[in-house]
């Protein structure tokens, strides 16, 4: 972190006697040794320094470091052993969880909350512990014969350390702010008072120790739990510094559920119950924090998409309206030259006219074309249960008597679908198949069979048919596979449009005078997606 | 409906203006036809009380898109100008955009007419015109 000398120093010299505070506070809770504390809050403050200011203030933890044991033993020597691995621990703790596991973001994802665990709270406290106890033993201020518990005991300590003090130091040195509601911070308070209520009668040692009392510890979890879900890791974090201190302070009075005869055996209950409560409260609040900036940028992105859809609905419209304008132009006044010297006018320049308006008329088709296509952009949104053989009928009715016989074969089943779309594919289906039908008998043929997990529609005509390079092309935008006529190219990516759009395929079978076969794919109700989750949020 | 009514055609497109005059006389829409091409002309001749002006025009015909400003903002000066609300105003635009027929008809248009690409559809529209002026002046 670049900073300016000055406060370089000053920030070095705060954390220094922060350091040292909190180490002489630590080693009046030991209990194995008196350099070898149950909990170390100093590892959590080191690690957490290094993580927010930067590596680079590990003289100031050395020096604390040194300053802190040779005050408590009095040998310089084994002190300066001892600063060296606890200045170590959190340089290298750090370096671990900035490469590993997202530095001082790593409690925003619940990965990074465990491999911060694994690197930060467990691995590299082996170091500290290791040179310190080694220290110790080669000054004499500790047997080796006890170099076993005392390792493990200083393990221990810096571990649940890391683990429980540095969290909260990092959490609130990011993000100082309180902005609750009254709401927030009413549940806040009573989160924070049920805790020490808890805490205080699980570990303070005043109801009568038997063994239901153990289980008491257990309460404390639903407690961080209940912070994990409705706060953030910061406050998870607080909340399990607040019982962490409580169960400390229980096990060293000898009350609470930990205390055994061995002393080492109650500081690892001790150990496991804070390890346990951490990690679960804080990798759970990653969940939930992560979850919420999941909902969060989904929510932003619906909108955008909503926006988006606006905005290309209003670039269609207007689209549609200034080409319109012009065209309007050009026709009208085709009509009006017609209108006004027909007579005067020689028979080519009459037939001229007359191809400007037909190419006008083909023109303002095309652009109906483009703005039906848009308007179809929220297809397959609102399914409802259709007979599709009833959706058939209308469509056969609403185009009028045919000039090509109609004829419907097979079971029609009940779907689910967008009923004015639906109707838009028999539509474009039937009405493309007429006007491509054969001069022989002139027949359709709409039909239906079931097919696994779907329905297959088929309208068949009798016509002059596809070659295989137009059939490729067939179902793209203002592709008509025949002259220019009445459809303006866009029937069939329509068609093509809605039924994919609802989980169907669509393909045309076709041999040059042959005749050609469009199908569609529905898939039957049950082995749709559920319908509700179609549905689109907000 | 009198035949001496003067109507108000508001456009800026002279061949729109001459679709609609073609299609009255088809129609055999006698009344005066005044056109025209921005909505301050519109705002003057509506305004403009002497003698050689006329008649005030019993119908206006309006157009959305004007060369000075949108015809709704015209449509809504014609609605708080306590001499011009009475006039009937029918909307006349090649716009089909929901959100503008639901903007007219809330600023008091009396009728909302797209225009059509065919000619003969024009004469359509313009019948459908009459049936909207008779609609208004009937009690």
């Amino acid at each position: 972190m670049q900073r300016r000398p000055r406060a370089r120093v000053a920030a070095g010299v705060a954390l220094a006697a922060v350091y040292f505070a909190a180490g002489k506070f630590g080693l009046s809770l030991a209990l194995v040794h008196a350099s070898a504390s149950a909990i170390w809050p100093p590892s959590g403050i080191a690690l957490a320094a290094c993580l927010v200011l930067g590596r680079e203030v590990w003289p100031a933890i050395f020096a604390a470091a040194f300053l802190v044991n040779v005050t408590t033993t009095g040998n310089a020597a084994s002190s300066l052993g001892i600063a060296l691995g606890n200045t170590l621990e959190p340089v290298a703790g750090a370096w671990l969880v900035e490469r590993f596991a997202a530095g001082a973001r790593a409690f925003e994802r619940p990965q990074d909350v465990f491999r911060f665990v694994a690197l930060a709270g467990l691995a590299s406290p082996l170091l500290s512990a290791t040179l310190g106890v080694t220290s110790l033993c080669l000054f004499g201020l500790a047997s080796w014969y006890s170099f076993g518990g005392v390792w493990f005991t200083w393990w221990l300590g810096d571990a649940g350390g890391a683990v429980v003090v540095a969290p909260v130091l990092i959490l609130w040195a990011q993000d100082p702010r309180i902005d609750w509601d009254r709401a927030h911070l009413a549940e806040a308070l009573a989160l924070l008072a049920l805790a020490i209520a808890v805490g205080a009668t699980a570990f303070g040692g005043w109801l009568e120790p038997d063994e239901a009392m153990q289980a008491l510890g257990l309460l404390c979890l639903p407690i961080a739990i209940w912070s994990g879900f409705r706060f953030g890791p910061r406050e998870t974090a607080t909340l399990v510094v607040v019982l962490s201190a409580l169960a400390a302070w229980g096990t060293h009075r000898g009350a609470g559920p930990f205390p055994q005869s061995a002393e080492p055996a109650s500081l690892l209950l001790l150990q496991v119950f804070l390890g346990v409560i951490a990690v679960s409260a804080l990798s759970l609040a990653a969940v939930v924090a992560e979850r919420q900036r999941t909902l969060e940028a989904l929510a932003r992105h619906a909108e955008a998409l909503a926006r988006s859809n606006a905005e290309l609905d209003e670039f269609a419209h207007v689209v549609s309206h200034d080409l319109k304008a012009p065209l309007r132009g050009i026709k009208s006044l085709a009509t009006w030259v017609v209108e006004d010297f027909a007579s005067a006018l020689p028979a080519e320049a009459l037939d001229h006219l007359a191809q400007i308006r037909q190419r006008a008329r083909r023109m303002s088709q095309l652009i109906d074309g483009v703005l039906r296509y848009s308007r179809i952009g929220a297809v397959g949104a609102a399914g409802e249960r259709l007979d599709s053989r009833a959706v058939l009928d209308e469509v056969v009715e609403s185009l009028g008597p045919l000039d090509a016989a109609l004829r419907v074969e097979g079971v029609f089943p009940t779907i689910d679908y967008d009923r004015t779309q639906l109707a838009q594919v028999f539509q474009n289906l039937i009405a493309n198949a007429i006007q491509h039908r054969g001069p022989t008998t002139g027949e359709v043929v709409v039909s239906c069979r079931e097919r696994a997990g779907h329905f297959e529609f088929s309208v068949r005509d009798d016509g002059v048919g596809i070659d295989e390079i137009a059939q490729r092309r067939i179902f793209r935008m203002f592709q008509a596979a025949g002259p220019a006529g009445e459809t303006a190219g866009v029937g069939l990516a329509i068609v093509k449009r809605i039924v994919e759009a609802h989980a169907g395929e669509v393909s045309v079978e076709s041999r040059p005078g042959a005749g050609a076969t469009f199908r569609f794919t529905i898939p039957k109700p049950e082995c749709a997606r559920p319908r509700g989750s179609s549905r689109r949020d907000g | 409906m009198d035949r001496s009514t003067p109507i108000l055609h508001v456009e800026d497109d002279p061949v729109d203006a001459g679709n609609l005059r073609r299609a009255f006389s088809r129609c055999g829409i006698l009344n005066p036809l005044r056109a025209v091409a921005s909505r301050a002309d519109a705002l003057a001749l509506l305004r403009d009380r002497s003698a050689e002006t006329g008649p005030r025009p019993g119908l206006i015909l309006l157009d959305l898109s004007m060369p000075d400003g949108s015809g709704l903002d015209l449509l809504r000066e014609l609605k708080s100008d306590p001499e011009l609300r009475a006039i009937p105003v029918i909307v006349v635009t090649a716009s089909e955009h929901a959100r503008d027929r639901r903007s007219a008809y809330e600023l008091g248009a009396a009728g909302y007419v797209v225009k059509p690409i065919e000619f003969e559809r024009f004469v359509g529209a313009v019948r459908t015109l009459g049936q909207y002026w008779a609609l208004c002046e009937s009690p």
